[in-house]
């Protein structure tokens, strides 16, 4: 091998090993096929309850929400751990560590938002429908943590951030259209089947969305999923 | 340009790889780096410590519960690391015309 042979596969090796290093992947494909799964058996749960006790409150409807972020993050924690086991690296990770403080700022705002509509009685006043609301606000929020990891995200991540942005401010701009049409029915809700069926459509359905074309692509790139 | 300007203690492929990795991002457990380059002990432990010597690369030990080696790039190795880049570029392009 000549000199500059030897140059060019030096170089070669440092670009792919930087794009390897620099990239981390903070949800795992099987973990959304999980939180994908877990929105449809939510939206399940609460059309349910609404039919057979005609009642399910916007607290219902929280803690069922809350109920399924805390399950697909353990999930994806658990399985985030047990591939660190696999592989030999440390946990959490450097890049894990990285992902998490890009994602933290976020993520405070969504849990101030959420608890400011939820436990102070003005804020349910005002914004009537507060649990409709709440789906593009946690929308919002949770796609700026995805981009909040862009610079070291694979494209499939940025792309998901920027659709749940996008949605959340397609939906804000729906709301008083929805709400339109569904106060000639029934001017006093509930509406929580309704932010459940956004959440099921939006949170749920992305992920599953994510979850199936990052397996396909990886599949032929011959990577595990 | 001059061939004897490339430094020979980087320019050893396994050595460049644990550059590149300490350069992308500080503070490496020594089982990430393996895990990484998928070298064997013994000889990811020499490449470290011929880099250690040639005061590229820093470590710290810690034992909480049980020993864990954590290595990152001086300034010097970075120095040196960013003028290899330099350097190679330069052969590349002027290989090429």
């Amino acid at each position: 091998m000549s000199f500059n042979q030897s140059a060019e596969e030096n170089l070669r090796i440092i670009r792919s090993l930087m794009e390897r290093t620099t990239t981390y992947r903070s949800i795992s494909v099987p973990s959304a096929a999980w939180a994908g799964g877990l929105s449809v058996v939510a939206l399940l749960i609460n059309l349910t309850i609404l039919s057979l006790h005609h009642l399910f409150s916007p607290k219902d409807f929280l803690f069922l929400w809350l109920g399924v972020l805390a399950v697909a993050a353990s999930a994806n924690t658990i399985l985030l751990y047990r591939d660190s086991l696999r592989t030999g690296c440390s946990f959490p990770s450097p890049a894990m560590l990285s992902a998490l403080r890009g994602m933290i700022p976020a993520f405070f705002a969504a849990g101030i938002f959420t608890g400011l509509f939820t436990f102070q009685e003005i804020y349910s006043k005002v914004l009537y429908h507060w649990d409709v609301i709440e789906v593009p606000v946690w929308m919002l929020f949770y796609g700026l943590a995805l981009l909040g990891t862009q610079y070291f995200a694979p494209r499939s991540i940025v792309i998901m951030g920027w659709a749940f942005l996008i949605s959340a401010l397609v939906l804000v701009t729906m709301l008083p259209t929805l709400n339109f049409f569904l106060a000639g029915k029934n001017p006093s809700g509930p509406y929580e089947w309704l932010a459940s069926v956004l959440m099921a459509s939006t949170f749920g359905g992305f992920h599953l969305i994510y979850s199936v074309a990052v397996h396909i692509s990886l599949r032929r790139q011959g990577g595990t999923p | 340009m001059d061939f004897d300007q490339i430094d020979k203690v980087i320019h050893e492929k396994g050595r460049l790889a644990i550059m590149t990795m300490l350069a992308t991002r500080s503070g490496w457990p020594f089982q990430d780096l393996k895990a990484e380059l998928n070298m064997s002990d013994g000889n990811l432990v020499s490449h470290l410590r011929t880099l250690h010597e040639a005061g590229y690369v820093a470590y710290t030990k810690d034992i909480p519960d049980r020993p864990k080696t954590t290595y990152n790039i001086t300034p010097k190795g970075r120095a040196a690391f960013t003028q290899y880049l330099n350097l190679l570029e330069g052969l590349i392009r002027q290989a090429r015309g």
